[in-house]
Parts: C-alpha cells; sequence; structure tokens
C-alpha cells in the first residue's frame, strides 16, 4: 500500500463506519474458517501480568485452541522463568526479543509489554515479516503510533490492537442497539473507572533499582497511566458507539493522593467532543472504587449500561390498570357516574419494587478476551485482518495520548495536522 | 368526557392516576410530577435504599443522635402522635423483629421476647423542638412501610389541589385510595370494596368526596394468604383472615387505623373506634 493509500484508508476509516458494528460477525466467519489441527505458531514477548494472562487464556480454549506457543520472551527473570512453566517448558525462552524474531517457524507474535516498548517491537516484528497481536495502547506517543501503522500498511501484515471488548457479546449486541436507533439519538456518553489502590507491584527486597521497570506504569517516561491503561478501553467504546471520531478534547488531571513518588496522574476528568456537539465524559481516580467502571451510552430513548449488560428504556413498562379502574375510565368517557369496584389488602407482587433495566446479552460471560483471540488466530490462518479493527485501535491510540496532552497542556486539543 | 389514566410502580406497588377532563399533554406533565413526588418519598422513607436519610438514621442513631430533616420530622412527628393514639399499636420500630420473623417463621419465642424487648418506639429518644433521633437500642430499626403511601397520597393529592385540579381519583396498589373533589358526573366517587373476599355480603359501598380509604388484611398472592404485620402488643405476625377498611379526610390516619384495627383485640379495637371518631370504619 502507498503511502497514499494508506493516508487516504486512514482517513476514510477516520469517520469509522460500518465495518466497526461488524467484529461479532467477523469473529463468527473467522472463527469457523479454523480448520481442525491448524495452528497458529505464536511467541509471547512480554509476559508479565498481561501477558501471562494471555497465555492462560489460550490454554483455556482447549481443543479448540487454534495456538503453538512456541517461544516466550522476557528482561525479568521471574516473569521469564514464570512463563517457562507456564507453557510446561514446550516454549522456547528468550531475554531478548529480536532473537525471538529470529526464529523461522513463527506466523505471529503477542506484544504485551509496557507500553514504551510496543513500538519498536512491533515494528521489528512486522519487517520481520510476522503478524501482530499487540495489547492496547499502541505506544506512549504519537509518533511511535503513527510509525507502527506505518509498518503494518508497508508489511501488509496483520496488526491487531488488543480491544477485547469488541469480541464481548454484550457489547457487540449493544452497538447493534445503538446503530439500530434503539437508544434514539445518542448524545452523551458516559464512562469511568474508579478504583482504591495504589497500582504498586512489589519491588523485590534489596532492588530498587528495578522499581521503574516493574512499576512502569506510574512513570511518564513508560506510560500515560490511567489514561493508556484504563481510559484507553473506554474511549473505544465511545467511538464504537458514535461511529465516529472525537473532534476535540479537553481535560484536567492530577496527583491528589497518591503522592508518594509517582509521575502519572492519580485522577483525570476530561471531556471529548463530537462533531454533532455530542460530549463524551470521562473520569478515573485511584482513591475510591464504590462506583467501580462504567460505560453510558445515553439517548433519547434509551441507556446502556455496557459493563453491567444492562439497557434501560426511558419508557418502562407500565403496570396494568386494575379492571376497576379501567372500568371507571371507560364510564367517564361515556359520561356515566358508576360504582367503582376496587379496594383490597395490597396488590401483589409487592416485591416488584423498580423498574430495574433489562439484561443486553442473557449468559453474558467474560471480557471477550477468549474470543478475542480465538479471532486473531482465524485471522492470521486467512492471512488477512479484520476489516477496521487496526483503525479502530489506532484511533483510539491517537485520542487517548491527545486526551493526555490536553490535560498536560491546559489547553482544547484537536488531532494534529501531521495525523491528517 | 376525555380522561387521562396513568400507572406506574412506586412504593412496591402499583400507582394508578385518573383525571377527568385533562388532555394528554398536560396529563403527561402531570403525572410525571406525580411520580416525582412519590419516587422522592420513596427515597426518603425506604428502609431498602441504602444512602437514603432513613438508612443513616438506622445505621447511627443507636450510637449519637441525628438531626433530620423538615421532611423526615413531619414524618417523625406522625408516629410519634400515632404511637400514644394507638397505645402502641401503630410502632414503626419492630423491622428487626418482623425480618427475623419472615426469616425463620418457627423463630423460638425466646428469641422473639429478646428481639422485642430491645426494640419499640419508648426506645426512642424523639425530640421534636431540636429534631433529633436517637435509639437505646441498635436492634432499633425503623420501617416507614405501615405509613408511607399515605404520607405520599397526601402530597399528591396536595399538589393536585394547588395546581387546579379539583378532581381525580387515586389508587396506591388498591389499598390506599384517593377520591379528590367530585365524580365529574356525580356528588362524589362512588367505590365499592371487598370483592376480594368472594363473598358478595363483604362488599361495602361508599362515598369519597376529598377522603381517603386504606384497606388492611392478609395479602393475597395466586396460592396463599401472607401474613406481613407485625403485631407488638401480642409479639407475633397476625394472620386474620379479615379486612378493615377506614375511609378518612387523612390519608395517614386511614393507613395508620387500618393496620392496628386489622392487629387489634376486640377491647383494643373497641378503644380505637372510640378514639377516632371521625373516620368510617368496616371490617369484613
Amino acid at each position: 500500500m502507498t503511502n497514499n493509500s494508506r493516508r487516504k484508508f486512514i482517513k476514510n476509516t477516520a469517520a469509522l463506519g460500518g465495518v466497526l458494528m461488524m467484529p461479532g460477525t467477523l469473529l463468527n466467519a473467522f472463527s469457523s474458517t479454523i480448520a481442525k489441527g491448524e495452528k497458529v505458531n505464536v511467541g509471547v514477548i512480554g509476559v508479565g501480568s498481561r501477558g501471562s494472562y494471555l497465555i492462560k487464556i489460550i490454554h483455556s480454549l482447549k481443543d479448540k485452541n487454534p495456538y503453538n506457543i512456541v517461544a516466550i520472551c522476557d528482561n525479568y527473570e521471574p516473569n521469564y522463568q514464570a512463563a517457562l512453566k507456564l507453557t510446561n517448558g514446550k516454549a522456547k525462552g528468550f531475554y531478548d526479543y529480536r532473537k525471538l524474531l529470529e526464529l523461522k517457524n513463527l506466523d505471529a507474535v503477542i506484544v504485551a509489554t509496557p507500553l514504551h516498548q510496543h513500538a519498536h517491537i512491533v515494528i521489528d516484528a512486522l519487517d520481520a515479516g510476522l503478524h501482530v497481536f499487540c495489547e492496547k495502547a499502541m505506544a506512549r506517543n504519537l509518533e511511535d503510533t503513527k510509525g507502527m501503522a506505518d509498518a503494518h500498511y508497508r508489511t501488509g501484515k496483520i496488526l491487531h490492537i488488543g480491544h477485547q471488548r469488541l469480541f464481548d457479546s454484550k457489547y457487540i449486541k449493544g452497538m447493534e442497539m445503538v446503530h439500530n436507533n434503539e437508544l434514539g439519538s445518542i448524545t452523551q456518553i458516559r464512562a469511568y473507572w474508579h478504583r482504591n489502590s495504589d497500582w504498586r507491584r512489589e519491588v523485590p527486597a534489596g532492588k530498587p533499582e528495578l522499581e521503574r521497570q516493574i512499576n512502569w506504569r506510574l512513570y511518564n517516561e513508560y506510560s500515560c497511566g490511567v489514561m493508556t491503561e484504563l481510559a484507553s478501553h473506554q474511549i473505544q467504546v465511545a467511538n464504537w458507539a458514535k461511529q465516529a471520531l472525537p473532534v476535540s478534547v479537553r481535560g484536567v488531571g492530577s496527583i491528589n493522593y497518591w503522592k508518594e513518588g509517582r509521575e502519572v496522574y492519580d485522577n483525570v476528568a476530561l471531556i471529548y467532543s463530537y462533531q454533532d456537539g455530542t460530549q463524551f465524559i470521562y473520569d478515573s481516580l485511584t482513591s475510591n472504587r464504590h462506583h467501580g467502571l462504567q460505560e453510558q451510552i445515553i439517548g433519547d430513548k434509551g441507556t446502556l449500561e455496557l459493563e453491567t449488560n444492562r439497557f434501560f428504556t426511558e419508557n418502562p413498562p407500565k403496570p396494568e390498570k386494575p379492571a376497576g379502574i379501567l372500568q371507571l375510565i371507560s364510564d367517564i368517557e361515556k359520561d356515566i357516574f358508576d360504582t367503582v369496584p376496587i379496594g383490597g389488602a395490597s396488590w401483589l407482587p409487592e416485591t416488584q419494587v423498580k423498574y430495574q433495566g433489562e439484561v443486553i446479552v442473557e449468559d453474558s460471560k467474560g471480557d471477550g478476551t477468549p474470543e478475542q483471540m480465538m479471532a486473531f488466530a482465524a485471522s492470521v490462518i486467512a492471512g488477512k485482518p479484520i476489516e477496521g479493527l487496526f483503525e479502530h485501535g489506532y484511533n483510539t491510540s491517537v485520542w487517548t495520548l491527545l486526551g493526555q496532552q490536553a490535560m498536560e497542556t491546559d489547553t482544547t486539543v484537536t488531532l494534529p495536522d501531521f495525523l491528517k | 368526557m376525555q380522561v387521562y389514566s396513568h400507572s406506574f410502580l412506586g412504593m412496591n406497588t402499583r400507582f394508578v392516576i385518573v383525571i377527568p377532563g385533562l388532555n394528554q399533554e398536560d396529563g403527561r406533565n402531570i403525572s410525571q410530577k406525580i411520580e416525582e413526588i412519590v419516587a422522592a418519598w420513596e427515597n426518603r422513607l425506604s428502609r431498602f435504599l441504602p444512602d437514603n436519610e432513613l438508612n443513616a438514621i438506622n445505621k447511627s442513631a443507636a450510637r449519637i443522635g441525628i438531626g433530620v430533616s423538615d421532611e423526615m420530622r413531619d414524618v417523625l412527628n406522625y408516629c410519634d402522635t400515632y404511637f400514644k393514639r394507638t397505645g402502641g399499636l401503630f410502632d414503626p420500630t419492630y423491622s428487626s423483629v418482623y425480618d427475623a420473623l419472615k426469616k425463620e417463621a418457627n423463630l423460638p419465642q425466646s428469641e422473639i421476647e429478646r428481639l422485642h424487648n430491645s426494640c419499640g418506639w419508648n426506645c426512642v429518644e424523639w425530640n421534636k423542638s431540636s429534631a433529633t433521633i436517637r435509639f437505646n437500642s441498635p436492634n432499633i430499626k425503623i420501617d416507614f412501610g405501615g405509613i408511607g403511601k399515605g404520607i405520599a397520597l397526601k402530597e399528591v393529592a396536595l399538589f393536585l389541589k394547588t395546581n387546579g385540579l379539583a378532581s381525580a381519583f387515586l389508587s396506591f396498589g388498591e389499598s390506599s385510595i384517593a377520591g379528590i373533589g367530585k365524580h365529574p358526573f356525580g356528588e362524589a366517587w362512588s367505590v365499592s370494596i371487598g370483592q376480594t373476599n368472594g363473598n358478595a355480603n363483604a362488599v361495602k359501598s361508599l362515598l369519597l368526596c376529598d377522603e381517603f380509604i386504606s384497606v388492611s388484611g392478609l395479602q393475597k398472592t395466586e396460592n396463599k394468604e401472607i401474613p406481613h404485620i407485625y403485631n407488638p402488643i401480642k409479639k407475633c405476625l397476625v394472620n386474620r383472615a379479615e379486612s378493615v377498611m377506614v375511609k378518612s379526610a387523612c390519608p395517614v390516619e386511614a393507613e395508620v387505623l387500618s393496620t392496628s384495627i386489622y392487629i387489634s383485640s376486640a377491647p383494643e379495637r373497641d378503644n380505637l373506634i372510640k378514639s377516632f371518631p371521625n373516620n368510617k370504619i368496616e371490617i369484613y
């Protein structure tokens, strides 16, 4: 793909569009194309908490598992050893990802390293002819994000960004409801992610030099804290619901609680504005967990609360009127005066307290991660990306970083020219 | 004649509004406001909502005195007044005992006694002038279930009157009914009650004009009758197979009195009827 066509493609998909309604359909289509016994030889680069979790997810697929985990890589010894154990010694271990990329039998790599390492590893892997699954967010800065996109288009290899909600049945169904106008006109989106923890990982005794490596999420050099690690998931959901990208973002952030040397904000509040005037109101904090996390898609006909799998119509079902009241209404309409037969111990069921909304998907399980891993494998086996998926991850990462920029500069930020 | 009607869920039951002569647009505005009034009172009075004023009282009043809002002050004044006027038959403080009995029908009498003796309005220090409340026992949990619908009905009736709506019929779960003003083609609203007993002799007809009805008795499902009122004198749930209807100019008094008479013994009943001479009472 030439630079011009790539730019055109990104520009076209910047408006997103129908492709982003399709992951569920594509998931099924791709999954069904995996012939029994067909496998993707994959290496996992970065096997800390997320990387090892993805290995466990792959193992949980059992007889449907389409992966051979042939290699793992990590430069932190405890994670390296734990991953070797997790793969029962079947995977070859590497401390240097470049050596892993030299393996001849690889089809793809999974990149789950700290954020600041994503770009060069992903670009090297794509240039090595490998398909890549990279955890969100894409990169620590906009230049690296663009560089990853360039490498994806230059090589034609799949670059799948890990936004598992795109494969979560309640989100897929919820988005169908949004896009089928069941919520009416979407004029506001609200999302939050509240935790009450310092977000620290234990540094081994006597090794303070490992602090920044282990707690990379707390330092600006490596991460944007809650923005790249949490908010990016919810920015993705907002863009998905709107089928559009924001036109601007403003916000504020600070360290008002965890004043122990971290550099990233421990609380943020932002407003992303869309062309049609819709506001996406976002906040995150790390000193209270009462409200947990949620994405609320708000329309004039209803509200989705996606994390908890609920839909609330603006017109909840009304209780039936008792027979005596129906008779009374009929009498008045006919200008008749008559006796109303009514009255007794209170109408049951008394336990039907309030309208509690409706579930979006019955028996919703999991968060979409297993389905996402199946989809990536199917995509690799088919040799083609899921249409629009990369662009979705790309735009999410861009607007996540622009939100960070808005807070750091205390300005309203729009898309910079070099990304248009 | 055109008539506006609307139904919604509130205070654990259905609320139905019938307003003669009102168009749909005005009706929607009025019913939205009525829903807000009922929801506000439910939010204030329900003991099942974790973050409301009542739960703050129930959680903390055994440790410290709690100052209450003007609205809560009025409700607690009702409780104090009717506790005294009913000789203790109306007492909103026994929900710990009620909950224990609902959970374990065969709760040992000693346990009932233990819980019962640590509850009661007499163990509540309600200071009207400072509007502060304190419990003398941690087992006291106030439940406004015996008065809440009457209060909400009173507020809705007041709202309709102050908005120039002189004629309306309101039903709160069919056990609390308001006839506001007159039927458009009569001198009052005519109702007949008691059909659910399946006994033609039980049917009582009566007229309502700015008056309210409250009916107390066993709650009925398709399969069984459910005792749901605790008698603080006899220390048990009441399962008497009869109903009590009270017609009153005050919906709060109708609620309190129908419950109190339903659970009362014969002598207590005689006293209550004498003590509330301005109410019409039917037992069937």
